[in-house]
């Protein structure tokens, strides 16, 4: 399945991660740096098996563990309102 | 107050009164001329808040104090933290005030200048037993202050370089610790509140929040009384500031 940002979403990438900023909700939201990459890969509207994959071609972790890490941040962007269904 | 965005209508809800920003501009609106003093510094307060934000200089919630080497230490967190208490018991010391409640955060190329926002330095009067000089100042404690502060004359600076950023907290032990980047922005955005108003101007006021705390180093200060005789050796201790 596919995702985009929000249009009102804000990003500050920093050295251990990045904070979003969503101007709808006023709230904002620490990552760290394995969300910031999946972050950055939603954004560039790749599908939740495409990003799976490039966490695997990236670091060292086994696929059942990157399955859940992709699924549990893209939930988290989910309820926090920063990512919608493309 | 209701702002609606870089050029804000601000509404003092207890008067009625409103102020006008229109750039960097402020101008009076209706029932301004004629509202209690109060409500009319609130209203300015906020709306020099707003220009100066236009102009790419941000009001921050926090105390501020400078070393005798001229080097600006700043002190960001909520109230109670003890950001007033550690800049005064600085001044003791022979440090100059930037500010006890507020600063302007200007970034620059190289990190960032913390201007002074003058409003007087006040401290608990329950810290008589640390500043003993309190108590000759007690009849002009506010009474209608719930947290008792006495203002205090100290030697005030107009403006110097940002050194490091410190997020104090009070705790039953004394510790200096290096803070991840992505929190210190985190907390800094909170006491930078104006980056929420979602308007034309926050992308922008964002972006050098997260500039300043990538080229300035920033620190979470665990606490306890004893700091406040302590505190510009601990600060003294910080390599590479």
């Amino acid at each position: 399945m596919k995702y985009k940002a929000i249009a009102e979403a804000l990003v500050a990438t920093l050295s251990d991660g990045a904070v979003l900023l969503n101007l709808q909700t006023k709230r904002y939201y620490s990552l760290n740096e394995t969300g910031t990459r999946i972050w950055e890969m939603v954004q560039q509207t790749a599908d939740e098996e495409s990003i799976v994959a490039t966490l695997l071609n990236e670091y060292e972790v086994e696929e059942t563990m990157a399955r859940a890490e992709v699924r549990r941040i893209l939930d988290e962007l989910i309820e926090a309102q920063l990512i919608v269904p493309a | 107050m209701v702002a609606t965005g870089a050029n804000a209508l601000l509404h003092d809800a207890p008067s009625g009164a409103r102020l006008r920003v229109t750039g960097t501009r402020l101008s009076r609106d209706a029932h301004y001329d004629t509202a209690p003093r109060d409500a009319r510094i609130r209203l300015v307060r906020a709306g020099a808040m707003i220009a100066l934000r236009a102009r790419g200089l941000y009001q921050l919630h926090a105390s501020a104090a400078v070393d005798p080497r001229g080097i600006a230490w700043l002190f960001a967190g909520p109230s109670g933290v003890g950001k007033s208490t550690l800049a005064y018991a600085l001044s003791r010391q022979g440090w100059q005030i930037l500010g006890d409640d507020g600063v302007v955060l200007e970034p620059t190329a190289g990190g960032a200048t913390l201007h002074a926002w003058r409003e007087p330095l006040q401290v608990s009067a329950a810290l008589t037993t640390e500043f003993p000089e309190l108590r000759d100042r007690e009849h002009l404690e506010n009474l209608h202050d719930p947290r008792r502060r006495i203002p205090m004359p100290v030697s005030t600076a107009r403006h110097a370089p940002l050194g490091a950023i410190i997020f104090p907290r009070r705790a039953e032990h004394d510790r200096l610790t290096a803070m991840p980047q992505t929190m210190a922005l985190a907390e800094l955005m909170l006491q930078s509140s104006q980056v929420l108003l979602a308007d034309s101007e926050t992308p922008r006021h964002f972006a050098r929040l997260r500039d300043v705390i990538e080229r300035v180093p920033s620190f979470r200060l665990e606490h306890t009384q004893k700091q406040l005789h302590e505190i510009a050796h601990t600060l003294g201790a910080v390599p590479s500031v």
